[in-house]
């Protein structure tokens, strides 16, 4: 290698230099730039070790101060700022009567994100196959602008129309028609707020905001199913519903759930449009359409009231539902990307389920 | 028969997907509508008798120029080195956390960034703070 390098570095006209870039003989300019844009490609790893680790120290404290308690209590209360006696627990003190239970937000975070999944990933699978199977070629471009306007839209444009226009809507005409289904599971009974703010109003504006997610990977996998497959499967005879359902669907099954994981990721962070809709309240929902509160919306709703505890412990306390929030996200998000790489790489199984 | 039904459904779930994305443009356009006025760029909040947005505007234009100057030269640096200079191997591995640092909720970066800068370096609520959470 060395002798390749220095018999290339002797010569100095213009093709040897190519010859040189090539071989990886680098110049002084060129090691430079590779350790500078080296150490920037790192700072994504050290971003996230950094928030990783600021979170879990944060936290501590509040791990100590709650035990189980925290996934065990449905009650989040930052105490009584006002009264001098602190409650201790485990040799850690907040203020009187502190509970920082987090079983609400877990199931508030629970429901709406699987809500949004369940509607989202059928909507946008549906959509898709319309649009680059069904709908002429001349037509897809145009419409697919759509899903691209709706990937663009602010998450506190979404949380306003939601709040303002969904909301109402909903509820002088969708949900008086839907509570009938409480006849069969209770849990679709009402009563809901008379401006839909809820649980139920909030999953369907995250249905919207993940759709665009899964969409665009799943019309990715879609471009590429071979063409050859498909078109043996037409010759066979089989009808375009058919070839979809045999060739296209088993071809990028694998590629809407990596997708879905990583749309039930942002569902799971979503937090300026779920804290309009959502009517924060700190129960459980009574119903689909209740009021509660997720993960997310709670450390935006509450960490300025935080800032006011004198014992530091509510900030902490925050600190613990993020660092909860964050474990999780990061586990679906990986399990995700580890999917997307597995099946985005060279080997595509071709043609898989004929 | 049932291919029918079948792109019926997938027709209705591209129209699901199109009709919001109409409505909320529109709507948030018709509720905006009769306070759209010139004023409204350049007059601040504190305006008494015609109020309008030019301080959130501004601010919007510093932080974003501010992301741009921060992040910019990093992300492209970054690029860079993935596509010219890294190992395969090293360069997946980077590529993935990058992604995945993209899937951490907003919201714990946030609190990450404050809690750090703000508690922690007592800089104070500043345009810089909020800029190096979002690049």
């Amino acid at each position: 290698m060395i002798l390749v390098r220095r018999r290339a570095g002797g010569m100095t006209t213009g093709p040897a230099r190519v010859e040189r870039a090539a071989r990886g003989d680098l110049t002084i300019g060129d090691r430079v730039l590779q350790w500078v844009s080296g150490i920037a490609a790192t700072v994504p790893l050290a971003g996230l070790g950094l928030i990783l680790s600021i979170m879990i120290v944060w936290a501590i404290p509040a791990i100590i101060y709650s035990g189980t308690t925290f996934f065990t209590s449905d009650k989040f209360f930052i105490g009584n700022l006002y009264s001098t006696v602190l409650t201790t627990h485990n040799g850690i003190s907040a203020p009187h009567g502190a509970v920082y239970g987090a079983l609400t937000f877990i199931i508030g975070t629970f429901f709406t994100s699987v809500i949004a999944l369940i509607l989202a990933v059928p909507i946008s699978v549906g959509g898709v196959l319309m649009l680059s199977e069904w709908i002429p070629r001349r037509l897809e471009g145009p419409l697919s602008t759509f899903l691209e306007l709706l990937a663009g839209i602010p998450s506190v444009v979404f949380g306003f129309w939601g709040l303002t226009v969904l909301g109402p809507l909903l509820s002088q005409h969708f949900y008086p028609v839907l509570s009938h289904l409480g006849a069969i599971i209770p849990f679709f009974k009402g009563p809901w707020a008379y401006n839909g703010q809820g649980m139920l109003t909030a999953s369907l504006v995250l249905t919207l905001m993940i759709i665009p997610i899964i969409a665009s990977t799943t019309r990715e996998l879609v471009k590429r199913v071979p063409v050859l497959a498909r078109e043996g499967a037409l010759a066979l005879g089989m009808s375009r519903y058919e070839m979809v359902r045999v060739v296209t669907i088993p071809y990028v099954r694998t590629g809407i759930i990596a997708s879905a994981l990583l749309g039930w990721g942002r569902a799971l962070g979503e937090t300026i449009a779920v804290l309009l809709i959502i009517g924060v309240a700190f129960n459980p929902p009574a119903n689909i359409y209740g009021t509660t509160s997720t993960l997310a919306s709670v450390i935006a709703n509450q960490l300025d009231e935080a800032l006011s505890d004198f014992t530091g412990m509510a900030v902490r306390a925050i600190a613990e539902l993020g660092l909860l929030l964050l474990i999780i996200s990061l586990l679906t998000n990986l399990a995700g990307r580890l999917i997307v790489r597995r099946i985005s790489g060279e080997a595509l199984p071709v043609g898989r389920g004929i | 028969m049932r291919g029918g039904i079948f792109w019926v459904l997938c027709g209705l779930a591209l129209l699901i997907i199109i009709a919001p994305a109409v409505a909320v443009v529109v709507s948030v356009l018709v509720k905006a509508a009769p306070a759209l006025r010139w004023s409204l760029l350049t007059n601040t909040t504190q305006d008494v008798q015609n109020p309008g947005l030019q301080n959130a505007i501004l601010g919007t234009l510093a932080f974003a120029i501010g992301v741009l100057v921060i992040a910019g030269p990093v992300g492209i640096l970054g690029g860079v080195y993935l596509a010219e200079f890294a190992p395969r191997r090293l360069g997946g591995t980077l590529r993935f956390f990058s992604e995945v640092l993209a899937g951490v909720p907003s919201i714990v970066v946030g609190f990450v960034i404050y809690v750090a800068l703000v508690i922690g370096l007592k800089w104070g609520y500043s345009i810089m703070s909020g800029v190096v959470a979002l690049s």
